[in-house]
């Protein structure tokens, strides 16, 4: 299909009903609005792209820079829309906690800055809050930022109401549950007021993060204050979810039914599923059910690995310096005291390979020695040796317990590898010579 | 439920299930007095150390007196072979009385021409904070005739990362990273009287990510500092360790989350007069961040050491912070006050009487003042412990007030409520556990005529039993 611009791909996204063999649900007919299908990958390009839509030209000719407080989706959405539109983004931060995210924000070219973490003396006047930060920078920089302030801007629940929730009421008809993640609450507001409206009775089910936990964009208990949603009037029943069973329904969704969700999509089809599993039996007719994915889980492996290490586990054969036997290290590997370092390395003019990092190396080394750091080492180790068993290798690294281990590795496929025992501590220890590469000459 | 329960030490709760033990003390030294136990200390100092040890790294800790006065405690510190950090002519003088020599003595902070004089004489090591200081340190030097160069570390403040674009609060602390290479220049021009050992920073924050971009920067001044031909082997990371001082993760964040609704709704019935805590309300919503100490912390003392040690460098191939200093044979210095000094020590404060205010809150005043216990405008969330003697005991369900003994409206010991289990009743004694560290002394005055707390030692012997001592007169070398 052909399109002028990639903004006339927000919207309209698709919405998959989930087999029943899958929920297990009799009366209910889950259905999952795939809001990962926007364009930049998330609910949330709905809401950058209001906030500045009608704005874009007024912003432009003044010059200014688009600035928010947003970690995730709300900044990579306005980032892009912006940076299309030739106009500077800034997102200020508590702390990005998921790398990729930050890199994900990089690569798009925004500016990130984050606030300095709290004082070990705590002032309790000091507001230390980013939107604190953002309206000071405004205020004393007259004109020269935008602040879009997705937490206050009507125009994020308005395109939910004008948007998210008519498509979803075009296409499945009435909605009996509604379920949603609370974050800035600006989707799940307008999807609400919208579908209340078609159906007095429906049923809206919120969910936040457990406290002390972290599920990207959701709030826990607390955080809900600073949106202001305390009243708790707008829903019916607030569920709590954790990052391990967000992780473990966002699997199902991943493998089951193909649908690349992120852990906060996993966090509220959990939700879901506790909750109406709970109410289906009672139900004496078919009901509707929609949830919201609303981005995708490629943005948060380092976060999947931090709490599900056993997913990216593997059983590896191949024989490693973490995996060697100490019975083989006794009986390959082959030591050279330091005593003795300067003659044996005259007599054999070994390739000296010092393992240590390049500071280390640079601030002293042994003559003619040259400096492939450990890391490097090891791919080396496992891609292709340069070196074979006609030379002689004499490996050194700080303390001489790497060196060794290696040494044995190596020796065990017929190489000949030889290590500094004690390393370049001891060496230093016995004032051998040593060599020094200096940028400048001593002063 | 609003409760701020605390951790208790085994040793600790010994002494105060003993009440009549803790009532003699009461009627010995008055109200209010603190009691610590020096030899707790011990397995403190441990832990750092055994963390040095696990990541092969060469540890220096250095004990920042600032956090207690007591002299038994330097005596300890001493005992256990430590180093000590001070930041005053009056703490160099405490310390060298104590038994402490030059060469495991530190001198941080602002310094007077006093402190920089008797300092030169006891041949310590000067964390050097800005150009006025090297120069009072040239001239007195040569004044004094000092035979060989004074120790020095550079400390420094204002870092950043290629990676992390943080906004940085501005120190007043040290040179700022740009001027490095001048006072490089300074220092090379009296290579007769300085001996640059290192550099160091010290950092107001409990977040890590800071103090590791401070790390980095260093680091890479090590290469500078090589080029230009010093032989520096010291980082001097400062301190910062955090302590945690609350039984229960999951009744912290209930409290806390209690607390932010009672102030996001309005109701306010938790804090003194509409007490935030930094937080405020606009429009039904809460705008700031609950400004206050972390009294429930997971990555504490050694942890946060080795957590801080295990971080990898992507500026060095990767490398764990503890490779790269043992690698180099940089030396670590560690300049930890408070994370020593857990389970150290309590303060007790008698109950002169309870009252009602006008909205019907139960005051209970005690013989100590705010200033006793806390520092500025700091809140503790750490329940007291109420000790009595009493019979017929109230049920708390209401909460009380804690009111201190200056005839000032402001004096609140604290600016929130406490439920304890019973309400105190006069003659009562109320515990604040874990105190040892900066909860102490640190504000101590006697203003309005009120008496500061005497310090009681309590010592471990034989039999089992505590034996009592001035902070004077207990010498852990003496035993």
């Amino acid at each position: 299909m052909l399109y002028k611009s990639v903004l006339d791909l927000i919207g309209n996204t698709p919405i998959i009903e989930i087999d029943k063999k899958i929920t297990g649900l009799k009366n209910v007919n889950l259905f999952v609005k795939c809001e990962l299908f926007n364009p930049f990958g998330s609910l949330k390009d709905r809401a950058g792209y209001a906030m500045l839509k009608d704005k874009i030209d007024e912003i432009k000719k003044s010059g200014a820079v688009v600035i928010e407080s947003s970690s995730g989706n709300t900044a990579k959405a306005l980032q892009i829309v912006c940076s299309i539109n030739g106009i500077p983004f800034k997102t200020v931060t508590n702390r990005i906690k998921v790398p990729e995210t930050k890199n994900i924000l990089k690569v798009c070219g925004a500016e990130i800055e984050e606030l300095p973490g709290l004082s070990e003396c705590p002032d309790p006047t000091d507001p230390n809050d980013p939107v604190a930060y953002i309206e000071r920078l405004v205020s004393e920089n007259n004109g020269k930022y935008y602040h879009t302030n997705q937490y206050t801007n009507l125009n994020n629940p308005k395109i939910h109401f004008e948007t998210t929730g008519p498509e979803i009421e075009m296409d499945i008809g009435q909605v009996d549950y509604f379920f949603s993640t609370l974050g800035t609450t600006g989707s799940s507001r307008g999807v609400i007021e919208y579908l209340s409206g078609k159906n007095p009775n429906l049923k809206k089910i919120g969910i936040i993060a457990d406290k002390g936990d972290n599920i990207p964009g959701i709030r826990n208990k607390d955080e809900m204050y600073e949106v202001g949603i305390f009243e708790k009037s707008l829903y019916d029943e607030i569920l709590t979810v954790n990052s391990m069973q967000a992780i473990e329904q966002m699997l199902i969704l991943n493998r089951k039914i193909g649908i690349l969700g992120g852990p906060t999509s996993g966090a509220c089809f959990f939700g879901v599923m506790e909750y109406l599993k709970k109410i289906d039996e009672s139900l004496d007719k078919s009901v509707n059910a929609v949830f919201v994915a609303c981005d995708r889980m490629e943005w948060y492996m380092s976060y999947i690995e931090k709490r599900r290490p056993d997913i990216f586990a593997t059983d590896t054969k191949v024989e490693n310096i973490r995996n060697i036997s100490d019975g083989d290290i006794e009986n390959y590997a082959k030591t050279i005291d330091v005593e003795n370092v300067s003659t044996w390395i005259e007599e054999n003019k070994p390739i000296i390979i010092d393992m240590r990092g390049n500071l280390a190396y640079k601030n002293g080394h042994i003559k003619n020695s040259i400096n492939i750091t450990d890391v490097f080492f090891d791919d080396i180790v496992e891609n292709g040796l340069p070196f074979s068993s006609e030379n002689k290798v004499l490996l050194v690294c700080a303390t001489g317990d790497k060196s060794k281990k290696y040494s044995a590795l190596l020796n065990k496929k017929d190489l000949n590898v030889y290590s500094l025992n004690g390393g370049m501590v001891e060496y230093r220890n016995q004032n051998q010579p040593i060599v020094r590469n200096l940028k400048r000459t001593l002063v | 439920m609003f409760k701020f329960t605390p951790k208790v030490h085994n040793s600790i709760e010994n002494v105060i299930e003993d009440k009549d033990f803790l009532f003699d003390l009461g009627d010995c030294y008055g109200s209010p007095y603190n009691v610590l136990i020096p030899e707790n200390i011990d397995e403190n100092i441990k832990s750092f150390q055994d963390v040095f040890k696990q990541n092969n790294v060469v540890g220096k800790i250095f004990y920042a007196h600032k956090c207690n006065k007591s002299k038994a405690i330097i005596k300890q510190m001493l005992k256990n072979n430590i180093c000590i950090d001070v930041a005053s002519l009056g703490e160099l003088i405490d310390v060298v009385s104590c038994g402490f020599c030059g060469d495991k003595i530190e001198a941080t902070g602002p310094k007077n021409d006093d402190f920089i004089i008797l300092g030169l004489q006891h041949k310590i090591t000067f964390n050097v904070d800005n150009f006025s200081e090297l120069d009072t340190i040239v001239k007195y030097h040569k004044k004094l005739g000092i035979k060989g160069a004074v120790k020095i570390l550079i400390r420094l403040n204002n870092f950043h990362s290629d990676e992390t674009k943080i906004i940085n609060k501005v120190s007043r602390f040290g040179f700022p990273i740009s001027e490095f290479e001048n006072v490089l220049d300074f220092v090379s021009e009296h290579r007769d009287v300085f001996n640059l050992i290192g550099i160091s920073f010290h950092l107001d924050t409990v977040n890590m990510i800071e103090k590791i971009i401070a790390i980095e920067n260093c680091i890479s001044l090590f290469e500078v500092m090589f080029d230009r031909g010093f032989e520096p082997y010291v980082l001097d990371i400062g301190g910062g360790f955090k302590l945690n001082y609350i039984e229960d993760k999951a009744q912290w964040n209930e409290s806390i989350s209690e607390l932010k609704e009672d102030i996001a709704t309005g109701k306010n019935s938790l804090t003194w007069n509409g007490k935030t805590f930094g937080l405020s309300v606009k429009n039904n919503i809460l705008h700031g961040t609950l400004n206050i100490y972390n009294y429930y912390d997971e990555l504490v003392k050694e942890k946060f050491l080795d957590a801080i040690l295990q971080t990898k460098l992507s500026k060095y191939q990767n490398r764990k912070i503890a490779e790269i200093l043992s690698e180099n044979m940089i030396e670590l210095y560690i300049e930890p006050g408070r994370s020593l000094l857990d389970n150290v020590g309590f303060n007790v404060a008698k109950v002169n009487f309870t009252k009602m205010d006008a909205k019907g809150n139960t005051l209970v005043g005690l013989d100590m003042k705010r200033s006793d216990l806390l520092i500025g405008e700091q809140e503790m969330f750490v329940d007291p412990i109420l000790v009595s003697q009493k019979e017929n005991q109230k049920k708390d369900d209401c909460g009380v007030f804690f009111i201190g003994n200056l005839c000032m409206e402001n004096d609140m010991i604290f600016n929130r409520k406490v439920f304890l289990e019973t309400v105190p009743q006069k003659d009562d004694l109320i515990v604040f556990m874990n105190t040892a560290g900066y909860f102490m002394d640190f504000d101590q005055s006697t203003t309005l005529g009120q008496k500061v707390a005497t310090k009681v030692i309590l010592s471990k012997k034989g039999n089992g039993k505590y034996k009592q001592y001035t902070d004077e007169n207990f010498n852990p070398f003496k035993e």
